[in-house]
C-alpha cells in the first residue's frame, strides 16, 4: 500500500490549493484528526504559497513516514528560488520582506513537531517538516 | 494572469441591512483581493455601515488570506463600516494562533447568525448621537416632572 503522492510542482496559483488539499487527504489516510489535518493543510499551503511568492517555481512532497511505531507525516518544499539570506531572521515572527507577507515560516515550525529548513543562493530553499501522530 | 477560469466570483448581498460576503472554497491571491477590492467598492456605492465576512466555506485560512481578511476589516472601518467575522472552525482558531495571527480587536462571531445579532446589537456613531440626543431629552423630561412634584 503505498499513499504517498508524487511531487507536485508549483508553477501556478492553482497548484497551493492542489497540493493543500492533497495533504488533508493523506494526514486523514494515517489517522490525523480533523483539528491535525487542518494543521498540517495549513502548513503545506503556507509552504505552498511562499515557493509561489519568492521562488516561483518548485515543488512540495507529501509522504506518509514511520518513525519506529510511530506515523506521520513529512511535507518536503524545494525550490531553486534566490535563497534565504538570513534564516534566523526569516524564523521570527513578523519578519517581512517588505511586500506585507511574512514567510509564514515560524507559523509552519509551530504547526508542525518537527522542521528543517536549508538555503542557499545557489540551491534554493528546502524545507522539511514533520507531524507524528 | 495565467488560469484567470479557475476565480470565482464571490455573490455578496446585502440581508437586513448588512453586506454578507460568502468566501468559500480555495481562494487564490488574486480572487482574494478582487473580494477586497468589491467589498469596499460595494461599501462605497452602497453607503452601507455593517459588514459580515463569512468564512465557513473557506477550505484553508493561512496567513496570506488572514492578512488579506484582517486589512480589509481596517479598511472598512476606514470607509465607516463595521465588521464582523463568522464562521470561525476551532480547527482554524487553532491554526490561525500557531500562525501567531492576530485579528487583534476584530469582531468574531461563530454563526452567521450570531453576526446579525452582534451587528443589530450594535449602534453605528449616528445611531449612538441620536441615542445621547434622546437619552439627554428623557432624562430632562424625567427631571422636570420630578422638580414639578418637588414643588408640590
Amino acid at each position: 500500500m503505498n499513499h504517498n503522492l508524487q511531487p507536485i510542482n508549483i508553477t501556478h496559483e492553482v497548484d497551493i490549493a492542489i497540493a493543500t488539499s492533497e495533504a488533508r487527504v493523506l494526514a486523514e489516510a494515517v489517522g490525523f484528526k480533523q483539528a491535525e489535518q487542518y494543521m498540517i493543510a495549513t502548513a503545506v499551503s503556507e509552504l505552498a504559497r511562499n515557493i509561489f511568492h519568492y521562488a516561483k517555481e518548485g515543488k512540495i512532497t507529501i509522504k506518509i513516514i514511520e518513525k519506529g511505531t510511530q506515523k506521520g507525516i513529512e511535507i518536503i518544499a524545494q525550490d531553486n528560488g534566490p535563497g534565504i539570506e538570513d534564516i534566523d531572521k526569516a524564523m521570527t515572527d513578523h519578519f517581512s520582506t517588505g511586500d506585507g507577507l511574512g514567510s509564514g515560516l515560524p507559523g509552519v515550525k509551530r504547526l508542525m513537531d518537527e522542521f528543517e529548513i536549508s538555503s542557499d543562493s545557489r540551491q534554493g530553499t528546502k524545507v522539511i517538516a514533520r507531524k507524528l501522530l | 494572469m495565467k488560469g484567470k477560469n479557475y476565480l470565482s466570483k464571490v455573490v455578496m448581498n446585502i440581508i437586513q441591512g448588512c453586506l454578507v460576503v460568502p468566501i468559500h472554497g480555495e481562494l487564490y491571491d488574486e480572487s482574494v483581493l478582487q473580494i477586497q477590492r468589491d467589498v469596499l467598492e460595494k461599501i462605497k456605492n452602497t453607503g452601507i455601515k455593517k459588514v459580515i465576512i463569512d468564512l465557513s466555506g473557506a477550505n484553508v485560512i493561512d496567513s496570506f488570506l488572514g492578512q488579506v481578511i484582517s486589512d480589509t476589516v481596517k479598511m472598512a472601518s476606514m470607509l465607516g463600516a463595521t465588521t464582523v467575522l463568522t464562521g470561525f472552525k476551532p480547527e482554524v482558531v487553532v491554526s490561525l494562533i500557531d500562525l501567531d495571527f492576530d485579528f487583534g480587536d476584530i469582531q468574531t462571531a461563530i454563526t452567521l447568525e450570531d453576526g446579525f445579532h452582534k451587528l443589530q446589537s450594535r449602534l453605528t456613531d449616528e445611531e449612538i448621537e441620536d441615542a445621547d440626543d434622546e437619552t439627554t431629552e428623557a432624562i430632562e423630561e424625567l427631571e422636570e416632572p420630578e422638580e414639578e412634584e418637588d414643588e408640590s
